[in-house]
């Protein structure tokens, strides 16, 4: 079970991939919510990141690692990345929609395809060209493992704590700088090229320019989280940069709410969460299978669960909540002074929503067994049922709140 | 001569698989303009739909166990397309038509949402990896094949495909029996190529197994699997022509695939058009489905989908997107070319290009969307401002 997730080196890990998905979940907010242009290539340009920044350090690391190498590869990871962006950007921004969608979507799996026939490209290196289908570890190039971080600090434990706090100042510098492109004057356009693209022409908005000004941006930022999860996990192959990757950091910014940047960040959390929980609570469960005898239960764990619920939840959430958890808002002073103010007129709602999460989050750090998990699950559920009843009691008496 | 038309008659075999499946991404995106993600799987539905009718009916000791072999291929293709076509119906009704009014971005991701859905759901049941699919045609076997490769030498163009067959296991690892306990299938490795030059180890392989494990097919005929994709696709296309063109059903769905709107304020019952469309695209790529899966693959996985749809999706986008006939010839053109490349593009260009295969349906998609976005047929429409 998750009694691991409050010690140290867990805690800090979960917190670190969790760093690298704001981070993707930003860029993409800037493409998808703010410029609204609908890509579904994301997974490519987070890949590219990564491959140029463990391809630097593969090629050109030393076992004791050194800070320029490491800052250097970040560098080059952005600048490629953008550059790949600019590629794509130029001429898929042309089309429109769906469109667009289909066009980036093949770029990624184009990138995909090369990156797992990648073991012929010698010119990376005479044996395994960039490694193909299974990939390279970035300590392979002088036989080490070693990296910067690690000999910085000279424990494993403080190479954990190192990438923890790097990530997350990348997160807040990520974060800064988006949230400056998008109060600027590009900002401006971008945004008004989202709400009306015919209109913004016309008002003397340059549409290629700010369209690929802000595709570029958002792959930069990409290939960051890209170069950062290279190095972390000091491995790269082409299987962790797939499609479904793509379409869950697609999940994590259209949750949170397309254009809404706190939300992005809330988003991840959730998903994060749910997904590990999940992923525990499979390992646990017997399911129908299917064998040539017909089908069986099976006591062995379903680690697809979790696919499973995510698709539900993405097919849902555009059902009912097609504008994401915070819309368009961002978690600002105003936004939580209503809060407060609805939270004043009634305590019991928000308060049942805390609950829950409190429950959730102490079940999955302390419990030892399924069976406490799915208790809670169900209360939680039970508190949600509630919640609509409550919700929907006050929507019919006439002198209700004033809650949306 | 006879390498080329070997590899023509295999590109125009996958062509028709791409087109079967292509037909319904076309429909469906001429009638609501949404690109039906989950088309890919309900292919994939159709393969198990397929194998689990002729499991559950045809298989040893089974209802209908005495069938000849067509008999049951076409019971299970008929029996995967209602069900396919069921499937594709309940889709559009609980997914599609709550958002069809909520804009073209909120009904691409749930099209994402319902494929991913669709095709992890099967993985839960089905596991991850290929389930063998009962063997219904088998193709005659050639004895005098045996002769022609002991004296072939490495170099030499064989006039046989040569496969190493091994027993189809299923997921455990268990050889798949009949009631007579033989083998219920098994799974070919070519190991020489018809129309080829010969490698010397795959040759030293071929020579050294047991000539029960062994199995050829002569240079250049069309096998009866083949035939019985043509013929599906061309049976299949001509009752979709008629009933889109000389039926009052098909005048209503162009109709409304011509302006929407304007169809339902005719009277037209849009709604149960569109369900329609779904269940006849839904109804064609369960078929391709089996056939892919009992055929042409001789296994079904939750994954096949994949990027079989993608490719059906792309060769949609080359024929014109909207267009019934476009997605026949650009299914066709895509199969062609795939095979082609598959086969030559090692000679031509590198070694190991062809495994840049699945690359090359991606970029003719990208440089169609630039250069000409209505594809061959499709017809231009103006967007309204």
């Amino acid at each position: 079970m998750l009694e691991g997730l409050l010690n140290f080196p867990n805690m800090a890990n979960h917190l670190t991939l969790i760093g690298i998905y704001v981070i993707l979940a930003l860029s993409l907010n800037l493409i998808n919510g703010s410029l609204g242009a609908f890509s579904l290539g994301h997974n490519a340009f987070w890949g590219m990141g990564a491959y140029v920044a463990g391809m630097l350090i593969w090629t050109t690391g030393s076992p004791e690692g050194s800070f320029f190498g490491f800052v250097g590869s970040l560098a080059a990871a952005m600048l490629a990345a953008a550059f790949f962006g600019l590629l794509v950007g130029i001429p898929c921004l042309r089309l429109r929609g769906d469109y667009l969608a289909i066009a980036t979507l093949g770029f990624a799996e184009i990138f995909v395809i090369c990156a797992r026939n990648s073991e012929g490209w010698t010119v990376f290196n005479q044996e395994r060209g960039l490694g193909g289908a299974a990939g390279f570890s970035l300590g392979d190039g002088f036989q080490g493992g070693n990296d910067f971080a690690l000999s910085m600090t000279g424990s494993l434990n403080g190479r954990y704590l190192f990438y923890f706090a790097f990530t997350w100042t990348m997160v807040a510098l990520t974060f800064i700088t988006i949230r400056n492109v998008l109060r600027s004057a590009h900002g401006r356009a971008i945004e008004s090229i989202r709400e009306d693209e015919t209109a913004a022409e016309l008002l003397g908005v340059n549409l290629t320019h700010y369209k690929v000004l802000a595709f570029v941006i958002g792959a930069a930022f990409a290939g960051l989280a890209g170069a950062l999860f290279a190095n972390y996990r000091a491995t790269v192959s082409p299987s962790q940069f797939l499609l479904m990757e793509g379409i869950k950091i697609l999940l994590m910014a259209v949750l949170g709410g397309l254009g809404s940047m706190s939300g992005c960040v809330v988003a991840v959390f959730v998903l994060y969460v749910s997904e590990q929980a999940l992923t525990t609570l499979a390992m646990h469960v017997p399911f129908l299978s299917f064998s040539t005898q017909g089908f069986e239960l099976v006591d062995k764990p379903l680690k697809d669960l979790w696919q499973v619920i995510f698709s539900i939840i993405l097919v849902l959430l555009m059902l009912l909540k097609p504008q994401g958890l915070m819309g368009r808002r961002e978690l600002d002073r105003k936004y939580v002074h209503e809060i407060l103010v609805s939270w004043k007129q009634d305590p019991i709602l928000p308060s049942v929503t805390l609950l829950q999460w409190l429950l959730l989050l102490l079940t999955l750090a302390l419990s030892a067994s399924p069976l406490s998990l799915l208790a809670s699950i169900a209360v939680v559920v039970g508190l949600q049922v509630f919640k609509q009843k409550r919700r929907s009691f006050r929507v019919a008496a006439p002198a209700g709140g004033t809650q949306a | 001569m006879n390498e080329f038309l070997i590899q023509l008659l295999h590109g125009l075999t996958l062509g028709a698989l791409f087109a079967q499946v292509a037909i319904g991404y076309t429909m469906v995106y001429g009638i609501i303009k949404l690109i039906n993600f989950a088309h890919s799987e309900f292919y994939m539905a159709g393969g198990f739909a397929g194998l689990l009718s002729l499991a559950y009916l045809c298989g040893p000791g089974k209802p209908l166990d005495t069938l000849p072999g067509s008999a049951q291929l076409l019971l299970g293709v008929l029996l995967a397309g209602l069900l396919v076509a069921a499937l594709a119906v309940l889709t559009e009704r609980l997914a599609y038509r709550p958002i069809r009014s909520s804009g073209r971005i909120a009904a691409l991701l749930t099209a994402v949402g319902v494929s991913l859905l669709l095709q992890n759901s099967f993985i839960a049941v089905f596991g991850n990896r290929e389930t063998a699919f009962p063997h219904v045609l088998e193709d005659a076997r050639y004895p005098r094949w045996r002769v022609a490769l002991d004296e072939l030498q490495p170099g030499q163009v064989s006039e046989y495909l040569i496969a190493y067959r091994t027993p189809i296991r299923d997921w455990k690892g268990n050889v798949l029996k009949d009631a007579n306990e033989k083998p219920l299938g098994y799974s070919h490795i070519n190991l020489v190529r018809a129309g080829q030059a010969v490698n010397a180890k795959n040759l030293e392989q071929a020579r050294s197994s047991s000539i029960e494990n062994l199995y050829a097919y002569p240079a250049v005929t069309v096998s009866k699997k083949q035939g019985v994709i043509f013929f599906s696709l061309l049976l299949s296309s001509l009752a979709l022509f008629v009933l889109v063109q000389h039926t009052r059903v098909g005048r209503a769905m162009r109709a409304v695939s011509h302006d929407f709107e304007t169809a339902s304020l005719m009277g037209i019952n849009t709604s149960a058009i569109v369900a329609l469309t779904f269940a006849v695209g839904g109804f064609l790529a369960g078929m391709g489905g089996v056939l892919a899966g009992g055929m042409f693959i001789g296994t079904v996985a939750p994954m096949m989908g994949f990027m079989l749809g993608l490719k059906a999706f792309v060769a949609a986008v080359l024929g014109g997107i909207g267009s019934i006939p476009g997605a026949l010839l650009g299914g066709l053109a895509l199969g062609l070319v795939e095979q082609m490349t598959q086969h030559y593009a090692d000679r031509m260009f590198f070694q190991g290009a062809s495994a840049y295969r699945d690359a090359i349906a991606f970029l003719i998609l990208i440089g169609i969307l630039l250069v000409r976005p209505t594809g061959l047929l499709g017809r231009f429409e103006g967007e309204k401002v």
